[in-house]
C-alpha cells in the first residue's frame, strides 16, 4: 500500500500486525496438532521484537524543510518477516493462553482499522451522513 | 493464506486424535479377546505420531527456511511388544493343559488415561479451529461499517 494522506502509517501497521497474528495462529494450530508428537518443539513468533524493529526504524528519519529537497525514503518500512523461535516441548496451557491472546489482538486490530476508516469517512462527508 | 493453513493444521490434529481414539476403543473392546485370526490373543496397538510440513511445496520451502508450522499425521499403528497376561482358568476353552489362558496385554486403566489425553487433545485442536474460523470471519468485517 502506498503512503499518502488517506492510507497512512496506521493502516500499514495494522495490516502488518494482522498478518503477524495470522502467522501466529498458524503456529499455535501446529503446536496443538503436534502436542503428542515425540520430539516436536513448540514454535512461536516474537511479535514484540518484530514490532520494535519496525518502530525503531521510524523514530529517526529525514524531514524536508523545503519543497525543493529530494523526497526522503518512506520512513515506514514493512515489518520484517517475524523470526520463528522454538520454545521446547508443547505446553497445553501456554498454547491455549496464546490462542486467546492472539484472537483478542486480531479482533482488536480489525476494530481499530474500522475505526480509522470511520474517521476517514467522517472527514470526507464533513460529519454529514 | 495463513488462516487457511491454520485450519488445515487443526484438521490434521483432529484427524490424528480421532485415529488414536479409534485405536484405544479397539484396545478396550478387545480387552478379553483370547483368540484372533492368527490364533493368538489380541495384541495391544499404539499409534505413532509424526509432524510434517503444513501445505505442499510452499510448506516444504517454509519449514526448510525458518521452521514453519507443521501438520501432524499418524505414521504407523504398531503392536505393543509386552507379554500376554497369564490367567489361571481351566474352564476356559482356550486354556492350555495346565489350565492357563493367555489374555491380551491390555491394562484398562492405561487405556482410559490415554483416552482422556486423546479427548483433551481433540478439544484443544477444535478450539484452535474455531478461533481460526472466528478470525477469518472477523477479517471480513474490515471496512464493512
Amino acid at each position: 500500500m502506498s503512503d499518502g494522506i488517506v492510507f497512512d502509517k496506521t493502516v500499514k501497521m495494522i495490516e502488518d500486525r494482522l498478518s503477524l497474528n495470522s502467522i501466529n495462529q498458524k503456529l499455535i494450530s501446529g503446536n496443538l496438532a503436534n502436542i503428542n508428537t515425540p520430539g516436536y518443539t513448540a514454535k512461536g513468533v516474537s511479535f514484540e521484537n518484530a514490532l520494535r524493529e519496525s518502530l525503531e526504524e521510524q523514530v529517526l528519519h529525514m524531514v524536508r524543510t523545503s519543497g525543493e529537497h529530494l523526497a526522503p525514503d518512506d520512513p515506514l518500512k514493512a515489518m520484517q518477516t517475524p523470526e520463528v523461535v522454538e520454545r521446547g516441548p508443547v505446553d497445553l496451557d501456554t498454547e491455549m493462553v496464546n490462542l486467546l491472546k492472539n484472537s483478542i489482538e486480531y479482533q482488536h486490530m480489525v476494530g481499530m482499522l474500522n475505526k480509522k476508516f470511520t474517521m476517514l469517512k467522517e472527514a470526507i462527508t464533513e460529519g454529514g451522513v | 493464506m495463513d488462516l487457511e493453513s491454520a485450519i488445515q493444521i487443526s484438521a490434521s490434529g483432529l484427524k490424528a486424535n480421532r485415529v488414536w481414539i479409534n485405536v484405544l476403543s479397539s484396545n478396550l473392546a478387545n480387552m478379553n479377546t483370547t483368540k484372533t485370526a492368527d490364533g493368538v490373543p489380541y495384541t495391544r496397538k499404539t499409534v505413532v505420531y509424526e509432524s510434517m510440513p503444513a501445505d505442499g511445496f510452499a510448506g516444504e520451502l517454509n519449514s526448510a527456511m525458518n521452521g514453519g508450522a507443521e501438520k501432524v499425521q499418524v505414521s504407523d499403528i504398531v503392536p505393543d511388544q509386552r507379554d500376554f497376561k497369564q490367567v489361571y482358568d481351566p474352564g476356559h476353552p482356550d486354556a492350555d493343559e495346565k489350565g492357563v489362558v493367555l489374555m491380551p496385554n491390555i491394562n484398562p486403566v492405561e487405556e482410559m488415561a490415554n483416552l482422556i489425553n486423546a479427548s483433551r487433545s481433540y478439544e484443544a485442536n477444535l478450539a484452535a479451529l474455531q478461533t481460526a474460523r472466528q478470525l477469518a470471519t472477523k477479517s471480513m468485517e474490515i471496512g464493512a461499517k
